[in-house]
This record gives C-alpha cells, structure tokens and sequence, in this order.
C-alpha cells in the first residue's frame, strides 16, 4: 500500500493530478457517474465516483479538460498549471424541467468502452414518462423492461435477473440491504420515485466491491438535497400521495431531504357495502431522509434512512403488518489527489408480525432479520491507465426466525425459536487496468468469511429428522466458509463505436431465503448458511458484442450468459415454515442452470427516445426429490421476453410514451389427471412445471402534460391507460368442478387488470 | 394465502379456459382407515385423466391383507366393488398395523402406528352474534352462523397429531388438523372452521375426533398447504403418502371418539 503510493508520487513528478469534485450547478447534488476526459484525446479520460470525486493525471502544460454528464451542459476547462491543483466543477443542467427525453450514457460512447457489462443504470428522470400502473412511478417496474430482468406479472413481487431467484439479488439503498422491496404484494416497490437519485444494475457481473447474492446487484442512490435553495415537491394520485421537501442547512456545506409517500387504496374499501370489508385496512406508507454535510475541503457526512411499513387487517381477526428500516452513516474523505476513501456504518432490519385474533385468545408471530455493518472502501487513481479499488466490509447478522406471543389464558406456549447470529466478513481488492485505447480490463479478487456463532443448539438431520444436536456457546462457531470470489471483465474496442466484452465472475451467498411458494410474500423466512446449509455459489459466463450507429445515436448490444449456480434450496412438499425449529430438516438440495441471449437497442438521442428489448434464455434446476430428480424449468424461466418503450416529446409541453411487454408463460404445474379421495376430487401431478401459463402481453399509453409558471414552480400532469388493449393475462389458474356440469372438471383462469386509466399531479417549487 | 384472496376478491374477475393437459396412467388410490370404534375400510379406486367424466373406476378382485403387531393376519373380504372391508377388525393404541394389497402385478404396502388416545373432552357450538363472518367475500349464504370449537387435554412431553372431522346431518362437511408444536401439554380450545358454519334448528352435528400418526398428519398437512391455494404461487404437487407402491392416498390407524348436538331453536 505504502510502495504503491511512493510509486504514484514518483510518476507524478513528470505529470500533474487535477482533482475535485463534479456537481450540479443549480442544486449542488453531486454527479456520480460524470466523465472527464482530454478534448485533444477523449482516451484519456476518467469517470467520477459514486460520490462525484474524480482523478485525472495530465502532463504539465497546456491542455483542455472536458466534463460531462448526462442531461448536463458539457463544460471545457483551460488547463495551464504545472502543479497539482484541486478543480471543482459545477454543471449546468440541460433543463430545469422534469422533462428530459435523453437517455444516454455520460459519455456518449461509453456503453462501448467502459469494461463493465451485464450493467443497466437508470437515472429517475429519465422513467418518468414510462406509463405505469396506477401512475405510480416505480424504479423496479422500469427495470424489468430491460433484456434479462422480468417480473412473472402482476402482483407477485420481486424480479428476477438472469434465471436467478427474487432473493438471490442484493438490494442496496444507500448501501443498506433492502431484504423485501416490495409494496402491496409487489404492485409498488419501496423506492418512491421522489428519494431517488439513480440505480444501478449488475446482472450478475458486480465489481467486486460488491457481494452476498449470487444473481445480480442492484444500487439506489437516494438524493442528497439542494445545497443552494429550499423546494417542495410531490404528487397526487389515484392510490397514493408524495411529498418532498429539500434545502440547504447551511448554504452550499450541508442539505437534507425528506420525503414521504403514503397510500390510501384502503380508502375505497370505506366505500363498499360489505361491512366486512368497510372494516379492513390496506394500505402502506415509507419515509426517506437524508442529510449531509461538508466538514472542511476533504471530509464530507451524510447520514441517510428509510422506513416503510404495509398493514393489512382483516375486520379485527386477523392482521399483519411488515417493513423495512434502513440507516447509513458516511465519511468521505479526500486523503489525497489520488486516494479517496469512504467509510460507512450501515444498519438494515425486516420484519413481520402477523396477529390473530381468536375468539379465546390473541396470538401474534414475529419474525426479524437485522444486520449492522461497517464498510471502508478506498479508491486509489494511480494513473490514467491504472486505479486500484480495496477494502473491507464486516457484517453482524441476527435473525430473529419466529416468536410467538400469546395473551393471558391462552392454549397455546409462547415460543421464541433460538436467534441465529453470523458474522460476514469481506476483503476485496480490484484493478481497473487500460494498457492502450483498445483495451479495459478489470480483475477483481474478493474473499468471504462466514462464521455462524452461538450461542445455540445446532442440529444435524438424516431424511427432514434431528438426529445430533451441539451447543455452542456465544462467539463460539458453529459453521464456518470462506470463499474465493474472482470477478474478470474485459472489454476489447474494435473502434470508437465498437467492442466485444468478456466477464467472469463467481458470487456466493450466505443468506437464504425461504419461500413457500415461487412469489415472495412478506412472510418468507431468511436463513443462514449452516453445518446443514451450505452456501449458494453461482459462476457466470458472459460474452457481449456493442456497437453505436449514426453519432452514438442509436445503441445495440448483444449478450449471451451461463450461469450455474450450486446448493440451491427447495422446501419439501407440504413443508411447516412458521415458527419450526427444524426448519433445516424440511429442505432439499440441489443445483441450477441458466443461459440466454439478450438484444437490446436503444435510440438515445432526439425527440424519440427508447429502446426495444428481446431475451432468449432457459433457467432450470435440479434438485433431488423434486421430478424425480431430473431437471426441470424454474418457475421463472420464460423462452422469450420482450419490451418496448417509446418516448416521444412532442414540444416543451406535451410527451407521450408507450411501452409493450411480451413474455412466454411462467413454467407451471398442472394436474395430468384427477381422483377421488374421502368424498372429495383431487388432482394428480406427474411432473414440476412442466407446463406454461398463457403469454402475457400488454400495452400501456402515457400522456404528460407539462406546465412551467415560472423559474420556479413547475408541475405537470400525467394520465395513464395500463393494459390499453384489455390483455386478460392469467393471474392463476384453478382446476375446479364444472359448474354447468358436475361429472366434468374444468380450468378456470383469474385475471386483473384490464384497462386500467390513471391520472397523478406532479409539482415541484 | 389471505393476501391473494383479498386480491382476487378486490381485482380479479375469471374466465374458463381451454387447455391442454396431458394424459397420465391410471394410478391406484388407497383411502385405508382402521379405526379403534368404526372396523376397517379399504377403498380402491384409480385416477382418470384429467379431461375424462368425474367417474372414477373402482379396483376389484385385489388381495387385502392386514398384519397386526400382536401376529395376527386378517384378509379383508370385498364388500361391494372396490370396497374391502371388515367392521370387527378395529385397532388399539401402540399396535402396528401393516397394509398390504396385491392388485395384478402390483404391490401396494404401508405400516401405520396406532397413536394413544386423548380425550375429547368437550364440544362447544355457539351461534355468532351481531357481526357477520368477517373474512374475504363477506356473504356465506342464509340461516345463521355458527362457530364449532373442540377441547382437549394434550398430553406433555410427546408429539400429538388431530384431526377432526365434522358433518352436518350425517353428511362429511370439513376436517380439520392440528399439532401440538406451540401447545404442548396445555388444555386446548380449538375453532374447527374460522368463518363459522351454516346451521338452522334442529340440524345434528357431529364432530369425530381422531388421533393419527404422524405420516398420516403429515398425510393431510400437505394436502392442506397445497390443495386450493393460491394456485399460482404455490407449486402443486401430490401430498405426502405413507403408502409403497402408489402415489396416490393413505393408510391411517388411528383413535376415534365422536360428539354430536343437535342446533336448538
């Protein structure tokens, strides 16, 4: 470490670092992401960090530095020093309004030179014209738009990334894991629109940073508040309303942001006849803050936390309720031109409590998961070939499985299963290396400790029944792995405007979650790794080809993936998950598979903007005692997926947008026969999914009106038609008697949503 | 599961559907009961494919035997078409009872043990006042609601499988399962139905309680969790079977004690 700062010191003397920090004029948000580059050779070029600090070494001299960033002014800077010299650069947005029609990247060809793939990055302006559901604008629902990301249809929550499970992807908000991101049976996600700055996407192939989920990353950034000015902001819709407010605590130095979002679908309920309905509650509500503050030139605070609940409750008899809270306390500091480093101590917790409410007593289940964590991330600019990544990360995990409460009188005994505690420790050290313009490469190494601890009882099973326990005393470790996580990426440019890429990369997973059923549900339990439960590696396999066309207008990209993935879990049929000690001895093991293909171009520039998307891909698993142990598709494993978005900006004033999904069934299991048992018909299964719902396909139609009063109110209108032409996509499907005649069964199919209209008031001042 | 409901109840509206399912050979369904008040029933049926008439054809002419514990052998004589049975063979807790049914080349096998027998001590049946059943749907029918609760006194230290069966003027009405995991050793007072049952004056009720084993509960737990859930989120598949030689159906010997009342005015 020392060695290599004497070396960068060294090389140095000939050249000089210019340093800084990139922002936004107007609001002083920093710039994640914006690139610097030398106008005589846009090869020499560097990205700012998360944080928008940036390094770039120049020989002594005269020279022209650009700065750019998406939907941004570009800014050339005159370079005349023969020192190092600290530059701080604001840019001035393209447009105040909350209309920008661009989507592109910060540089314009950097989908092409950048090493990374698999990666998908959205800035929130940029979805805000993609009609929704209910118009309410959701980061994760725009997501899934793009080629290997899907959802499998409405009101199943989560999305899955290249094969991958729902909970095989790690959500960061602020670098706070978000265990559930899901609203109201995933209809909403947890990230409201207003609290958000940006999100990124690695489908599988993360720096190495990054760690803990096998299947993909997903980075949100929350906004860090106008350094300069005080605004309010929000909107109204037909299901839920938002409001903001942001501003300076001290000018230019330190902001904060909050925001808050609440629905009222329960509201309607009020309206029905149906007393019993009139008296249940539905509704979910989250809160976003963060502030930040500059200490100085080289130090900087933020302290930024979410918190969201759902409830739901039935007349008096029954209730639950479930929510994430989040916390993250940074440090940023400058220790030089070259190196800067981020400390943060990070807190993340889930829960659910499900209350029922008997005639004879009240009972009540509570399940937690929780971690605190800190992290040091160090990012070191040697030169403009070379910067080095490294750092840290220790996590304390406590999973709280089940607790169950029970007023006084009661049959039942108040149970509380025995709290898991782990440590999760990580190192991890990457270089991004550019030996000449034709290549970017990035070799990552990060290695993972996982220790469970007492103090517990841990079991060992033979066929699902304990036959040995062992008591461990706290701090003591029960189970123990430690695991090599290499992470390759190349890219190799053809030209200005074409590469090929390559990446490898292996994952692991500690933590896993448990799920009745293939869509999450707020009560599925997570659980540890353990001497029973080993960890879940995936090793993934990319190659790409990208091209730009006429000026980086328009953008293709075309990737093919493998991915294997090993000690994936599946519960026994008819497996008790609530509250069970045992819960280890009820799970089976096995391994999966997924590969595809996914194309995707985008139109980035002009009044037309959008993309059309197509994946091919196949996600199996095996696992034994399922099929007989044969292979057999993942629920989610759809052959064909396919969206289109089209953005279309008539004037300053009016924009419509429309966007079509088309994707095969979700693989699915039907009965092949039927019989009759105790009076009753009942259906006969030959294999796992090895059927398909129908297609689900589906247009939605936005329309944005835009109103501007002034520099500063602004406000616009957004009504839009979900599922324009009535799509009836199953939802489920039943196999029931017939009811026009009793010797016949039948399938019946439930659908939604058809024709959904919505209108919602955005405004900003 | 109730969140799906609610959901469906809200938004969903339903359609038939024309689909395509597969054919599948015919599999033997064992319902195999052994009761210590009611002898011993084996029906034999076969499953249909899932298109055909709900007409399920009975298996004849198949060996039944019974091995019991104690060294005894009884064969079970066919008492109308598919039907073997033998009302004076019923069992006693802590027997073990050995199924074995020869039909042609096929051999279908199972042990079940005998449970001890716990009490049924009391059944409560009230009418519900004022609210109407809450839960998704609202309506369920005319005449009034009735809530049927059980007690028992589970015994300590052991693991303890239910089930009762309730029928509504000598017809099957519903069954209902419980464990002892989260109330061992406690006196219980169990609801059977949580949304209350239909039921006017003068209709008799009767409650049988029974003990079963584990596989047995293990048996109807996974029908349970997995027969009519939320079909779509939930994946499917045939219950657990103590029995060797066929997917499909159970062997239970199990205790039985039965309760009746008729609904006053």
């Amino acid at each position: 470490m020392v060695g290599l700062l004497c070396l960068s010191a060294l090389q140095a003397q000939e050249r000089i670092a210019i340093s800084g920090s990139i922002s936004d004029l107007l609001t002083g948000e920093t710039l994640a992401g914006a690139v610097v580059y030398l106008q005589s050779d846009h090869s020499t070029g560097v990205s700012a960090n998360a944080y928008g600090f940036y390094s770039i070494l120049l020989s002594a001299g005269e020279s022209d530095l650009v700065f750019r960033h998406m939907g941004y002014e570009s800014q050339t800077v005159h370079i005349t020093e023969t020192t190092d010299i600290t530059l701080n650069i604001q840019l001035k947005p393209t447009t105040t309004t909350l209309n920008t029609a661009e989507i592109s990247s910060e540089l314009e060809n950097e989908n092409i030179t950048t090493h990374q793939m698999g990666a998908e990055k959205l800035q929130i302006k940029e979805v805000r014209k993609i009609p929704v559901l209910l118009g309410e604008q959701d980061i994760l629902k725009t997501l899934t738009l793009l080629p290997g990301v899907k959802t499998t249809g409405e009101g199943s929550g989560g999305f899955f990334v290249r094969g991958g499970n729902s909970s095989q992807n790690l959500i960061l908000l602020d670098e706070a894991v978000v265990y559930n991101p899901n609203h109201l049976l995933g209809f909403f996600s947890t990230f409201n629109s207003d609290a958000i700055k940006d999100v990124t996407l690695w489908k599988g192939t993360a720096p190495a940073a990054y760690g803990g989920r096998i299947s993909s990353v997903l980075e949100v950034r929350m906004k860090e508040g106008d350094l300069n000015d005080y605004h309010v902001g929000g909107g109204i819709g037909l299901i839920s309303s938002r409001l903001n407010v942001q501003g300076p605590i001290v000018k230019e130095r330190g902001s904060f942001i909050l925001t808050g979002r609440r629905s009222y679908a329960d509201l309607f309920l009020k309206l029905s006849s149906n007393d019993a309905l009139a008296n249940n509650q539905l509704y979910f509500y989250d809160l976003n803050a963060k502030a930040n503050y500059k200490i100085g030139k080289k130090d900087r605070l933020f302290i930024s936390g979410y918190f969201g609940r759902d409830v739901i409750r039935f007349a008096d008899r029954f209730g639950i309720d479930w929510g994430n809270t989040t916390g993250t306390l940074r440090w940023n500091h400058i220790w030089s031109d070259k190196l800067f480093s981020n400390t943060s101590l990070i807190f993340s917790d889930y829960d659910y409590r499900v209350e029922i409410n008997r005639d004879v007593d009240d009972f009540s289940l509570t399940s937690i998961i929780r971690n605190w964590s800190l992290k040091h991330d160090f990012q070191l600019f040697l030169n403009n070939k070379n910067s080095l990544d490294f750092g840290f990360q220790t996590i304390k995990h406590t999973i709280t499985p089940g607790q169950v409460e029970v007023s006084e009188g009661s049959d039942i005994v108040p149970t509380e299963l025995q709290n898991r505690y782990a440590w999760e420790s990580s190192v991890y050290v990457a270089n991004t290396w550019k030996p000449n313009k034709q290549w970017n490469i990035n070799l990552g190494l990060r290695g993972t400790h996982f220790g469970l601890t007492g103090p517990g009882d841990f079991y060992s099973y033979e066929n699902g029944n304990p036959i040995d326990s062992v008591h461990y005393a706290t701090g003591e470790l029960a189970a123990s792995y430690f695991n090599i996580e290499p992470r390759l990426s190349i890219a190799w440019l053809l030209s200005e405007s074409q590469s090929i890429k390559f990446s490898l990369t292996r994952n692991t997973q500690h933590l896993h979650l448990i799920q009745n059923s293939n869509s999450s549900t707020p009560t599925d339990i997570w659980i540890a790794s353990s001497n029973n439960v080993k960890p879940e590696i995936g090793d993934q396999l990319s190659l790409g080809y990208f091209q730009n066309f006429q000026n980086n207008k328009y953008q293709f990209s075309i990737e093919a993936y493998y991915r294997h993935m090993d000690n994936q879990l599946d519960l026994k049929n008819g497996a008790e998950i609530r509250a069970n000690e045992h819960i280890e001895g009820e799970l089976l093991y096995g391994i999966g598979r997924a590969y595809g293909l996914e194309l995707l171009l985008k139109r980035t520039k002009g009044n037309f903007t959008g993309w059309v998307s197509y994946t091919l891909s196949r996600t199996e698993r095996q696992i034994e005692g399922i099929n007989q142990g044969n292979w057999y598709p993942a629920r989610q494993d759809a052959t064909h997926d396919v969206s289109i978005v089209a953005i279309y900006s008539l004037n300053d004033k009016w924009d419509i947008s429309a966007t079509w999904v088309f994707n095969t069934g979700n693989a699915v299991t039907f009965p092949s026969g039927k019989y009759e048992i105790n009076g009753e018909i009942e259906f006969y299964y030959t294999e796992r999914n090895g059927y398909r719902m129908p297609d689900y396909h589906r247009l939605d139609l936005g329309l944005t009106r835009s109103f501007r009063k002034n520099d500063r109110y602004e406000s616009s209108l957004n009504f839009s038609l979900y599922n324009a032409y009535g799509r009836k996509n199953a939802y489920t499907i039943d196999f029931e008697e017939d009811p026009d005649d009793p010797t016949k069964t039948t399938a019946v199919m439930t659908y939604l949503f058809t024709f959904v209209p919505s209108i919602t008031y955005n405004f900003n001042f | 599961m109730v969140l799906i409901l609610l959901t469906i109840t809200f938004l969903g509206c339903t359609e038939e559907l024309d689909l395509d399912l597969n054919s599948s050979d015919p599999q033997v369904v064992v319902e195999a009961n052994i009761s210590s008040s009611e002898g011993t029933q084996v029906l034999l049926t076969s499953s249909v494919n899932f298109d055909d008439d709900n007409d399920f054809p009975v298996v004849t002419l198949a060996d039944v035997t019974i091995e019991v514990s104690d060294g005894n052998t009884y064969n079970l004589p066919e008492m109308s078409p598919g039907r073997y049975e033998m009302e004076s063979l019923i069992c006693e807790p802590s027997k073990s009872y050995d199924l074995e049914i020869q039909t042609g080349s096929k051999l279908i096998t199972a042990r079940c043990v005998v449970p001890t027998q716990v009490p049924f001590d009391s059944l409560i049946v009230e009418k519900i006042e004022g609210e109407t059943a809450g839960g998704p749907g609202g309506g369920f029918g005319n005449g009034t609601q009735y809530r049927i609760k059980v007690q028992y006194n589970d015994p300590a230290g052991q693991p303890n499988y239910y089930r009762f069966v309730v029928f509504k003027n000598g017809s099957f009405e519903s069954s209902t399962i419980f464990d002892d995991r989260l109330s061992d050793g406690q006196v219980n007072t169990n609801t059977l139905l949580s949304f209350g049952i239909n039921l006017s004056s003068g209709d008799s009720l009767e409650v049988k309680m029974q003990c079963i084993d584990e596989n047995v509960y293990d048996y109807y737990n996974s029908f349970g969790n997995l027969f009519g859930g939320p079909t779509n989120a939930s994946t499917p598949a045939n219950p657990y079977t103590n029995l060797n030689g066929t997917k499909l159906g159970y062997f239970s010997a199990h205790t039985s004690e039965s309760k009746s009342q008729i609904i006053p005015n």
